[in-house]
């Protein structure tokens, strides 16, 4: 309880002039700009997320080149080939895996540095 | 029941629909609104800096821990906005003006002179003093609590607090005493409505 005449007096008054702005329709028109924002973020993670993807994949079929003399090496490692052989059975080529997981990468550093904006 | 603000961000970290935020811009928007007229911003600006507020409050809400109440974090969030986008000066001159136009629409009103006033003897504070007693006074925070908002160290807090409510009251007591002022206690402890 204020005991203080001033407190008294910018809290009557502060009240007042709060109680006028409650239902002015300030809320919904700010709810909706954060819609708009979020769609807008949500948009550019998408957007950044496909473009890793395609410049990932782009990327992949010179590499996996790069990476052939190896391939004998791997099966002759049990660890190794067992990872393959996982990868294998998802029926999905590694190039579309590893780009699967780059996209999401740069998804996920999209969110977060819209995050701490 | 309504839930606490606790409750609400708690839900709006959790939830991806982001009703749970959607409840506490209506729970605040008002007071945050007032507190940023009173500081000094015209009415566009005051709703302008509001938004503003409020995005950056969704955006970091993941970095809200809690250690403070969500309300001095989100007055915090407002105060920051309000120096950058009005710095004291423009912002003098900006309430200035609107109170000198206030007045002579209201000329005739007793309550609208009593409100011009205050408004005026706020416009008479320094930004960080005026910040401090609106926290405290107007929109209820402790001192604790204004501390945080306005990033200065608990003591300072409680100077800003005291001077301007000296200044205030000596402002007010030149435009006419305060015991004729509407809504104070009166000598019987009984508080007189307008």
């Amino acid at each position: 309880m204020p005991s203080d005449p001033i407190e008294t007096l910018l809290a009557e008054n502060f009240a007042r002039a709060a109680s006028d702005l409650e239902h002015d329709g300030f809320a919904e028109r700010t709810l909706e700009r954060l819609n708009k924002t979020l769609v807008a973020r949500q948009a550019l993670v998408w957007i950044t997320g496909g473009v890793g993807a395609l410049i990932a994949g782009a990327q992949f079929a010179g590499m996996t080149r790069l990476f052939s003399p190896f391939v004998a090496a791997v099966e002759q490692t049990p660890s190794l080939n067992a990872a393959a052989s996982a990868i294998s059975s998802t029926g999905l080529a590694p190039q579309f895996l590893a780009a699967g997981a780059i996209a999401i990468a740069f998804a996920a550093t999209a969110l977060v540095l819209q995050g701490d904006r | 029941m309504a839930l606490s603000d606790t409750d609400l961000v708690m839900l709006a970290k959790a939830a991806p629909d982001r009703a749970a935020f959607d409840g506490l811009v209506r729970r605040h928007q008002a007071g945050l609104r007032a507190f940023l007229r009173k500081l000094g911003a015209d009415t566009a600006q005051a709703d302008d800096l509001a938004q503003e507020t409020f995005i950056k409050a969704l955006r970091s809400l993941q970095s809200y821990r809690g250690g403070a109440s969500f309300r001095s974090w989100l007055y915090a969030i407002a105060w920051r906005e309000f120096l950058q986008g009005a710095r004291s000066e423009r912002s003098r001159s900006r309430l200035s003006e609107a109170v000198a136009a206030e007045s002579q629409d209201e000329a005739t009103c007793s309550a609208g002179d009593f409100s011009l006033d205050l408004q005026r003897a706020l416009a008479s504070l320094d930004d960080i003093e005026r910040a401090a007693v609106l926290l405290c006074d107007a929109v209820g925070l402790s001192h604790g609590e204004a501390s945080v908002a306005l990033g200065a160290p608990l003591g300072s807090v409680k100077t800003y607090v005291a001077r301007a409510r000296e200044k205030l009251r000596a402002f007010l007591e030149n435009e006419t005493p305060l015991r004729d002022r509407p809504s104070l206690v009166a000598e019987n402890g009984v508080r007189h409505a307008v």
